[in-house]
């Protein structure tokens, strides 16, 4: 059965996992709310969304990828041997009261960067030391859209605990034994239970909350309404006030494209990846000049496909949580829901 | 959206590719730019207290869908936004004539941030605005505004209600009654000690994710994928994202805004991390003001004292 | 997945992908103002004696400080004591590589992505055209039939440029000429004195090569517009979209079907491609 911990033993619960853990949980900073370091003198913000994705946890902005140093031989200076590093530590962590938008966009990424195919070590790695504590989602925003591409506010397939709000504390589900690790038995012992029945009931509150949506499934007829769709002239329609930036690409939950560059200091240096942004025209610019994706309508059509028709093909998922970070960080007020409305007919 | 502004647009659509207007954002009270080419989508049109979009950004041809070379685009700009295409013309990045200019005279727009604390801006059910008072239900919480304490900062400042150049002006003009000045923000900045602006704008950079939204939504940046901050050959800036290349990127990007900036505030409205960079381009503003007494865009046809020289310079 | 293309996939040192090996320049070739060809060793001795790969691989090869970008494989895959890489001063990287010399150090991470499938062409015709630097994929499998010529039919390279100066492997298409095995038309565009084959664009010399499409292949590299033009004259001369096979070029980062730029629809020309047949391009969305 489920144990209850109210409001006032989370902090205990906090400080006792940051003695083995890097705990990362939403806390207001700068004017936003933002997933970082819990520190107990801080006051943590699990009311809020986050301005950002819970991504970068399992995949940072930048990464180093290895470390190379040029040598010259003491003998023959002519001969220069190049010797190459990489780090195999990354941090334990767990990530707490993220939403099941964030679990799910996770989930996603794993499917592409661990699945089948080539699969990504350093995403793994730090995939594998991080657990996740999710919490149900009680207050959708504007833009939030879960329920329509399959997700649940309340339901975080993924996590290893899922928090769901019952009166004044959260109900404490364990879902995995990377879960259970996370349970100090000292202080769970001495909370009470809740019944399943309350749980159920507080989940589907939230559900309620959402508009009645119109269900996506990740099938192929969805995949194929997007690949019809290609050479529709509504992309230049719908995409005429985008900017080409990146905030929704680097907003997204399941955004994974990324640049690998080389960073030089004399005879040292790095290799990094970095976030990229396929709405950027530089992303797919060629040496010769000569870009397959020249116009932002190209590259938003790009966007869309990728989430809502490729990564169904080639996954077997739909690579979009419905968190609407794009939406409503969008500087040109484009909604995606309109977009994937229009071109996708409606399954039952 | 009043008539008569909607009956002038449907009567100049004939005469342009598209008109960029207003229509309807994510939810009642914000707004998004509108691509309009049939008749009947004028009636998505909107004109009200949050058209806060500087629509000269898709001035530039390069930053909007293509127009064929002896067609016009049409767009509705306030006062600021006007400001933009001033400085593009004399730029030459744009004929007059490939454009059809809305002069409107704006009242100033309203900043839902600013009610941010009161009310969870993203969760909003229904939203009211009655004569000066905005009425705003989020989550369950209500709260009612009066507009002058939502207006955004450039709006308490301005100096230019009536757009500048236009082809059909709509409406009444009216006399700008600023109750701060343009510059206030840079000069409490410059009251900081060095150390003190220094840790101010670390902080500040820290958070920068360089989705060049800034860039990419200034009426003034055009350079697209010739941009100094893009290109790899020479490498100016890191493609890591860390405080110093951070810094490094805003820097060189407000030196080149230098004497051309507008003072929109966009860069700092769409800023995902809330960095407010519209703080450095202003800085070079002051400055072109106090020595040359230029305000980019505000007179047509002359030129930016950094792109042109006198033999006597009185401040120098 | 087979084993045959597990053997042919990138491992990385400790299963990193993104790591190479390293290895070194043994030899550079001018093959023409612009174009150079390296040929390149492992310094893992043992790594470079088992290193096997097919027809079309790709390689990622990098300048430690500059950065890495995808080059065809195009020495012979029997031959087991170099790799062999031909590269056009373009861009960062290629610059970079050019103005490398002997024993220079670099990083390599191949074989990626897929192949020609040169036992389903066994017993055909082969029709190679290429023009300029798009005979560098087509050396490989070029060298590799020759090897086994008694497993092919009629092979017929028609190679061009635009200039006499502009052919590259001068010595394999003087050695290509010599044997009486095979058929070799070269062709450039404008008329140089001391010319002594065609003259003309290569879709043209194609057209009227009168090419047989009956149980033949034909594998096309070269500029878009030449393939675009090429293609045409194929179809004309009856080949069906099964029939043609090109490689396809696009900006690179990972090579591992992750960073997400070089996708057409659904396919990443990394892992689906290089090697496409046009029956395959013509069903995916148009975005060349």
């Amino acid at each position: 059965m489920p144990k209850l911990i109210p409001q006032n033993k989370l902090k205990d619960w906090l400080d006792n996992l940051a003695q083995t853990h890097e705990v990362w949980v939403p806390q207001d900073q700068d004017g936003m709310c933002v997933i970082d370091l819990y520190q107990a003198e801080r006051e943590i913000n699990l009311e809020s969304r986050t301005r950002f994705s819970a991504k970068e946890l399992v995949f940072p902005q930048t990464e180093r990828l290895f470390k190379y140093k040029y040598e010259k031989d003491k003998d023959n200076p002519e001969h220069v041997s190049v010797k190459l590093q990489t780090e195999n530590n990354v941090p334990k962590r767990v990530a707490f009261g993220i939403p099941p938008c964030d679990v799910a966009g996770i989930e996603i990424i794993s499917k592409v960067f661990d699945d089948k195919g080539y699969k990504d070590p350093y995403f793994k790695k730090r995939r594998e030391a991080l657990s996740i504590v999710a919490l149900g989602c009680q207050h959708p925003e504007n833009a939030c859209f879960c329920t329509t591409v399959g997700g649940s506010p309340s339901k975080a397939p993924g996590a290893d605990i899922l928090l769901t709000p019952v009166g004044d504390g959260y109900a404490v589900e364990v879902l995995t034994a990377k879960g259970q690790a996370l349970i100090p038995n000292d202080l769970f012992d001495k909370l009470a239970d809740v019944d399943a029945p309350d749980v159920e009931k507080a989940q589907q509150k939230a559900g309620k909350l959402l508009p009645a949506p119109m269900v996506i499934s990740p099938s192929a007829q969805t995949a194929q309404a997007l690949l019809k769709a290609f050479a529709s002239p509504y992309w230049n329609e719908a995409t005429a006030a985008c900017l080409s930036c990146g905030i929704c690409t680097f907003a997204c939950p399941t955004c994974h494209c990324f640049t690998i560059v080389d960073e030089k200091c004399g005879r040292c240096g790095e290799r990094m990846r970095c976030w990229d942004a396929c709405m950027f025209p530089l992303y797919t610019l060629e040496a010769s000049g000569h870009n397959p994706r020249l116009a932002q309508s190209q590259r938003y059509r790009n966007r869309i496909s990728h989430k809502y028709s490729y990564m169904i093909t080639n996954n077997n998922i739909l690579g979009c949580t419905g968190c609407g970070r794009c939406i409503k960080l969008c500087p040109a007020g484009i909604d995606l829901r309109r977009i994937v409305e229009k071109l996708i007919p409606k399954s039952e | 959206m009043s008539k008569e502004l909607k009956a002038r647009i449907a009567g100049i659509l004939p005469k342009v590719t598209y008109f960029i207007g207003y229509g309807t954002g994510i939810n009642t009270i914000q707004t998004a730019p509108l691509f309009i080419r049939k008749p009947e989508q004028v009636n998505a049109m909107l004109w009200n207290r949050f058209c806060i979009h500087n629509l000269a950004v898709y001035v530039p041809p390069q930053k909007r869908p293509p127009v064929a070379p002896d067609e016009k685009i049409g767009l509705i700009l306030k006062g600021c936004d006007s400001r933009a295409v001033i400085q593009l013309l004399q730029e030459g990045i744009v004929k007059r004539e490939k454009l059809y200019i809305i002069g409107v005279s704006c009242p100033g727009m309203i900043d839902i941030s600013k009610l941010q604390g009161k009310i969870d801006i993203n969760r909003i059910t229904k939203a009211e605005l009655h004569e000066q008072t905005l009425t705003v239900l989020a989550d369950k919480a209500e709260v009612a505004a009066d507009i002058n304490d939502l207006l955004y900062g450039k709006c308490l400042a301005c100096e230019y209600p009536n757009t500048l150049i236009y082809d059909e002006f709509i409406g009444q003009k009216t006399t700008a009654n600023p109750r701060k000045g343009i510059f206030d923000a840079v000069t409490d900045l410059e009251k900081m000690s060095l150390d003190q602006r220094k840790a101010f704008w670390e902080k500040e950079f820290s958070r920068c994710i360089r989705c060049k939204a800034c860039r990419n939504v200034c009426p003034i940046c055009y350079c697209q994928n010739q941009c100094l901050l893009d290109t790899r050959v020479p490498r100016w800036t890191q493609e890591q994202v860390d405080t110093k290349s951070n810094e490094w990127f805003h820097l060189i990007r407000a030196f080149h805004l230098a004497g051309r900036c507008i003072e929109c505030g966009e860069c700092a409205r769409v800023c995902p991390v809330n960095i407010p960079i519209n703080l450095l381009p202003m800085k070079m503003n002051k400055e072109l003001f106090d020595i040359f007494g230029w305000r980019a865009g505000t007179k047509a046809g002359e030129k930016s004292p950094l792109m042109d020289f006198k033999l006597e310079e009185e401040k120098l | 997945m087979c084993d045959c293309a597990k053997k042919h996939k990138y491992q990385g040192p400790d299963d990193n992908p993104y790591l190479p090996y390293l290895a070194r320049v043994i030899s550079v070739t001018l093959e023409t103002p612009n174009i150079k060809s390296f040929q390149v060793v492992l310094d893992d001795k043992e790594k470079m004696s088992q290193f096997s790969f097919e027809p079309g691989q790709v390689a990622q090869l990098s300048l430690f400080g500059v950065g890495e970008s995808t080059f065809v494989i195009n020495s012979a895959p029997h031959t087991k004591d170099y790799l062999q890489f031909t590269i056009m001063r373009a861009g960062e990287v290629t610059s970079a590589f050019h103005d490398l010399s002997v024993g220079a150090q670099i990083g390599i991470r191949a074989p990626l992505g897929n192949w020609f499938p040169c036992q389903e062409m066994e017993g055909r015709n082969i029709v190679f055209v290429g023009g300029g630097l798009g005979l560098a994929p087509l050396r490989t499998l070029i060298l590799h039939m020759l090897a086994h010529r008694e497993k092919y039919k009629d092979i017929h390279i028609i190679y061009g440029s635009r200039t006499p100066n502009d052919l590259c492997y001068s010595k394999d298409l003087a050695d290509w000429q010599r044997r009486g095995d095979i058929h070799v038309t070269l062709t450039i565009d404008r008329e140089v004195p001391g010319w002594e084959y065609k003259v003309g664009f290569v879709p043209v010399v194609v057209g009227e090569a009168k090419l047989n499409p009956e149980n033949a292949v034909a594998i096309t590299c070269g500029p878009p517009i030449m393939i675009k033009f090429v293609l045409i004259e194929l179809e004309k001369a009856g080949f069906k979209p099964e029939q043609i096979y090109t490689t396809l070029e696009r900006r690179m980062k990972c090579g591992l079907g992750l960073c997400g730029r070089c996708n057409i629809g659904p396919k990443y020309v990394c892992i689906d491609g290089p090697v496409f047949t046009f029956a395959q391009l013509k069903a995916l969305p148009d975005e060349l």
